[in-house]
């Protein structure tokens, strides 16, 4: 048996490409699931039951729920349902961050749980506005606390991206699967694929502990 | 999608009857996610523990050999893991897997990387006064692994092992990639034979989330009844490790 991994080499470019899908997926998918993430942490940690119990739903619902279950239920089945059309990298990238935002919301509920209350009390004997103390003071601080955890959420969306191959976006799991039906090699393209994965998992790792070094000083 | 613009004048009538009427095939795909995720979870615990007694050996090279092993898995993405093993391990041995053995294979080796550092975490966790201790009292290491150190380890282990296990049930749908008839898979065939893809996938979803959440809510439950017994309270740092632990693991 002889590994052809030349070929492998050749379609460098394809799978280049799928690359960069690979991470534009991941990347908007991280930044909206912050957003989404901190509204509905917010929500969660409220005294009004009315927002509490939404939030409490949603996160726990999107937690249990499988990304390629919601992945097909979205692109296949809501949109039947409701009559929309959807592209397939909306869709995808609609649900990485919303389950994205789910566990980010219960990451971000940890950090700011982790912050003592003493803090906001100082911040606001010392005048500032409620929301002011949350900005300048629990905020940030709940941020470094959280950091490394965001960071396991980001390679964890690079992770889950492979998925939205199922609904034909071509990222790197896509481009891979093209390619291995086309030279019939899966021994070298599924090789080349998973081991681009777990460098970009530990350069995404590196990075993320390089910039919280750099948060501390 | 030219049709369903026309279906929008008399606007979508969902019915849940095709659910029903393809309940069997439903209950038997959930049958075999079950079976996936109990034959997975049952090799990853042991390999789980294998690993992590390799990580804490003193002897370089076993050390070696179970960090790099977890390191590697726990960065490996389950669905393109699923098809290298199934597709290139013919390839390079000759045996062809079935699709069952090659997801049971793959759920195990991935969890059974997690589970090591669950695993590692609790041993560390038990001070090392009470082995001293243990070993002072005459017990052989082996004794004072066996009656001192493990019941203590496996008490802080059980929380998040539960957890992986709910962790497990839901990898378990990236199998139906390769062809095992789970859940995922059913539902897909159902809803292509009834056109009632809505349906059939909100079916399948609400299964996963009522199972799921079934087993993390056992695994807090044993989480407040262990630890009420230390009198540790659930501090946000602990649960925020815990946060770490699942966001860490996704497919």
């Amino acid at each position: 048996m002889s590994l052809r991994f030349d070929l492998v080499l050749e379609s460098a470019g394809w799978l280049a490409q799928g690359l960069a899908m690979t991470y534009f997926v991941a990347l908007v998918s991280i930044v909206v699931g912050l957003a989404l993430g901190l509204i509905f942490a917010t929500a969660r940690s409220s005294s009004l039951l009315i927002l509490r119990a939404p939030a409490i739903v949603y996160i726990n619902f999107f937690r249990g729920l499988p990304l390629i279950a919601f992945l097909i239920w979205l692109y296949f089945g809501v949109t039947v349902a409701f009559n929309f059309q959807l592209s397939a990298l909306s869709a995808g990238i609609a649900c990485l961050s919303i389950q994205a935002s789910a566990y980010l919301a219960e990451i971000y509920r940890a950090g700011l749980q982790a912050i003592p209350q003493a803090q906001t009390q100082a911040a606001l004997s010392l005048g500032l506005t409620p929301w002011q103390a949350f900005r300048t003071v629990r905020f940030p601080q709940a941020l470094r606390v959280i950091f490394p955890a965001i960071g396991n959420e980001f390679i964890g969306l690079i992770k889950g991206s492979a998925l939205v191959s199922v609904l034909g976006v071509f990222e790197l799991m896509r481009s891979t699967q093209q390619r291995v039906l086309f030279y019939q090699l899966p021994l070298e393209f599924y090789t080349t694929a998973a081991l681009l994965y777990i460098i970009s998992g530990i350069g995404i790792g590196r990075l993320f502990l390089i910039i919280e070094r750099r948060m501390q000083t | 999608m030219q049709l369903s613009r026309d279906a929008n004048l008399v606007g979508y009538q969902p019915d849940f009857g095709a659910v029903f009427a393809n309940l069997d095939v439903i209950l038997a795909g959930l049958v075999m996610t079950f079976v996936l995720a109990i034959a997975a979870m049952f090799s990853a615990l042991i390999l789980g523990l294998i690993l992590a007694l390799m990580q804490m050996s003193t002897w370089r090279p076993l050390r070696t050999i179970g960090v790099a092993y977890v390191q590697l898995f726990r960065g490996t993405p389950l669905y393109i893991y699923l098809f290298w093993l199934y597709y290139s391990f013919a390839t390079v041995s000759g045996i062809r897997l079935t699709e069952l053995t090659a997801g049971i294979i793959c759920l195990a080796t991935l969890y059974g990387a997690y589970l090591a550092e669950i695993n590692r975490g609790a041993l560390r966790a038990i001070p090392s006064t009470q082995s001293q201790a243990g070993l002072a009292l005459g017990l052989s290491p082996w004794q004072n692994f066996r009656h001192v150190i493990l019941p203590q380890a496996v008490r802080i282990v059980i929380p998040p092992t539960t957890n992986m296990f709910a962790g497990v049930i839901m990898d378990t749908s990236l199998v139906s990639a390769i062809g095992v008839a789970e859940l995922i898979r059913v539902t897909r065939v159902a809803s292509s034979e009834t056109f009632r893809p809505f349906e059939m996938y909100t079916a399948a979803g609400l299964i996963y989330v009522v199972v799921v959440l079934g087993v993390s809510g056992l695994s807090a439950w044993l989480e407040r009844r262990l630890s009420s017994r230390d009198r540790v309270a659930l501090s946000g740092s602990r649960r925020l490790r815990r946060g770490i632990l699942f966001g860490g693991l996704r497919s």
